[in-house]
């Protein structure tokens, strides 16, 4: 007699309890998989459709033309979307420019030095301002960032640092690639003080002490210990704050402008690919390919914010790896 | 000549979080240049205790401390006292190690490089002194410049050490949780440094 047979303690359990559990078991697991695939072949579904009814515009022109293409003149079939891209490029490298250092610095102020009965009073106030409608934050840009761009800032840095490309610009408004990178950037900075505060609070306090035993200040505390330590954390709350300033349509569209041309500086006026979709979809259909121009915009956008998902995914892995 | 307790901790009161208490009338001298052994069974205030004295109590929010703690006939609660000073003079070695974020060099550097103490040769020459006395040298002078997170927990806890020694001017403090000689644990005092010990768990 094999000595197993005596050592393994007999289940307690009727077989049919066993039963039960192992197909309850199985079921989770099987019905997890299944809705867990949906958002992945969700995103391979849009991507397929876009492709698709894009494919009549993407067939008759080289993919050069398309994107580099600076003429935008649907009637005379010319589809150059390189001042959609660089509209949206612009806006969103000027928007994360002005969101990033003050968002971290506020972060830093809430998540270290803040007593908790001021964090319990900011905290939700930041919340709220990442859960007001885009168009409110649209309405306010054009009735108080525009005119004060166009009045007061506008002035003062072309007179300023007009010897700055970036700030010299011959558009009389206010509607500018600056306005929507400010509504953006207000937009975008509860996101990314909202993760990059959890993500400090999660550092070890033993850690923080670790530092102030040795008699550093907090500052010093904070920037070779705090922020190495969450480094990945808020590089992935900056890239959330970037994917949703590259799609960002309804604040952007009502403040940029909405001029097709190749921004060159600040103040001019740009046409971001969010904006030329939302604006013409619907109309002046009859123009033959312009639909399918309109897709290709869609398409562009959608592959625009995959790549920087995409990178910012890859540097994250590299920060992770080196911290290991 | 000195000849008064290194730390003279006079009528200290601590309460927690505004009501409970903590520390009850706590009247002690601490001699200086000799070990000190504080123990007691756990939860009677062994670490409020040695905290006070680096000033690392007032971290916890809603602390209030009454009395006074004197290093060197100097109160450190009076108004007007730098703490990272007093946490120059007085170090303390945490019960867990807890290696900084960067390299075994520049954790056994960091201490000086922030009171700007020492730099270039000499800071090598300090970094090599300090974790020769926490007895880590041998085992890692080959890779001074790799992460201290890929230590063993004890190599981790001999490097929290040398840490601490590399800049603390007279005073060290550190929990030992394990029963045993406080020299066995932290090495031989050599250093003619006043040290407190807390012990418990027996």
């Amino acid at each position: 007699m094999p000595p197993s047979s005596r050592v393994l303690p007999k289940s307690h359990h009727p077989v049919s309890v066993l039963r039960m559990r192992r197909r309850q078991e199985r079921a989770a697991a099987w019905g997890g998989f299944v809705f867990t695939l949906f958002p992945p072949l969700l995103v391979l579904l849009v991507a397929g459709l876009l492709a698709w009814r894009a494919w009549p515009i993407l067939s008759r022109y080289p993919l050069s033309e398309l994107l580099m293409g600076r003429s935008w003149r649907p009637l005379q079939r010319e589809f150059g979307f390189y001042p959609f891209i660089a509209g949206t490029l612009w806006v969103t490298c000027a928007a994360l420019v002005l969101a990033v250092p003050p968002s971290l610095l506020t972060a830093i102020y809430l998540a270290e030095y803040a007593p908790s009965s001021v964090r319990a009073f900011l905290k939700p106030m930041l919340d709220l301002l990442a859960a007001i409608p885009s168009v409110v934050y649209g309405a306010w840009g054009m009735v108080a960032i525009v005119p004060a761009i166009q009045n007061t800032l506008a002035p003062f840095l072309r007179r300023q640092l007009g010897f700055i490309s970036l700030f010299r610009s011959d558009n009389p408004t206010g509607f500018s690639v600056l306005a929507g990178a400010i509504v953006l950037a207000v937009m975008i900075a509860p996101f990314i003080i909202a993760v990059a505060c959890e993500v400090m609070r999660n550092v070890p306090d033993g850690l923080r002490h670790a530092s102030l035993a040795v008699g550093a200040t907090r500052w010093q505390t904070v920037y070779p210990v705090v922020l190495p330590k969450s480094a990945p954390g808020i590089l992935a709350g900056i890239g959330l704050g970037l994917s949703r300033a590259l799609g960002e349509t309804m604040a952007v569209l009502m403040v940029v402008g909405n001029v097709v041309q190749v921004p060159r500086s600040l103040l001019d006026a740009a046409y971001p690919l969010p904006a030329l979709i939302a604006n013409n979809y619907g109309e002046m259909m009859s123009i033959p390919l312009y639909d399918s121009a309109l897709m290709s915009a869609a398409l562009i956008l959608l592959i625009v914010v995959l790549a920087f998902n995409l990178a910012s995914t890859i540097l994250l892995r590299r920060i992770q790896a080196r911290a290991r | 000549m000195q000849t008064e307790p290194h730390i003279q901790i006079r009528n200290l009161n601590v309460y927690y979080q505004g009501t409970h208490q903590a520390l009850r009338d706590v009247n002690l001298d601490i001699p200086r240049r000799q070990i000190t052994v504080i123990m007691g069974p756990s939860g009677c205030g062994k670490t409020p205790l040695l905290q006070s004295i680096n000033r690392f109590l007032e971290l916890q929010e809603g602390t209030r401390i009454f009395g006074q703690v004197l290093v060197d006939g100097e109160d450190i609660y009076a108004p007007g006292m730098d703490v990272t000073e007093i946490r120059k003079k007085v170090g303390l070695l945490a019960q867990r190690p807890y290696p900084l974020p960067m390299s075994i060099y520049e954790n056994v550097a960091y201490g000086l490089r922030i009171h700007q103490l020492k730099k270039g040769r000499e800071l090598d020459e300090a970094v090599r002194h300090y974790l020769e006395s926490a007895g880590l040298w041998e085992e890692v002078k080959d890779r001074l410049h790799q992460p201290a997170t890929r230590l063993s927990i004890g190599q981790q806890q001999r490097l929290c050490l040398a840490r601490g020694l590399a800049y603390v001017v007279f005073l060290y403090m550190g929990e030992v949780v394990e029963a045993g000689p406080a020299e066995e644990v932290f090495g031989n005092p050599r250093q003619m440094r006043t040290r407190a010990y807390l012990e418990g768990q027996f």
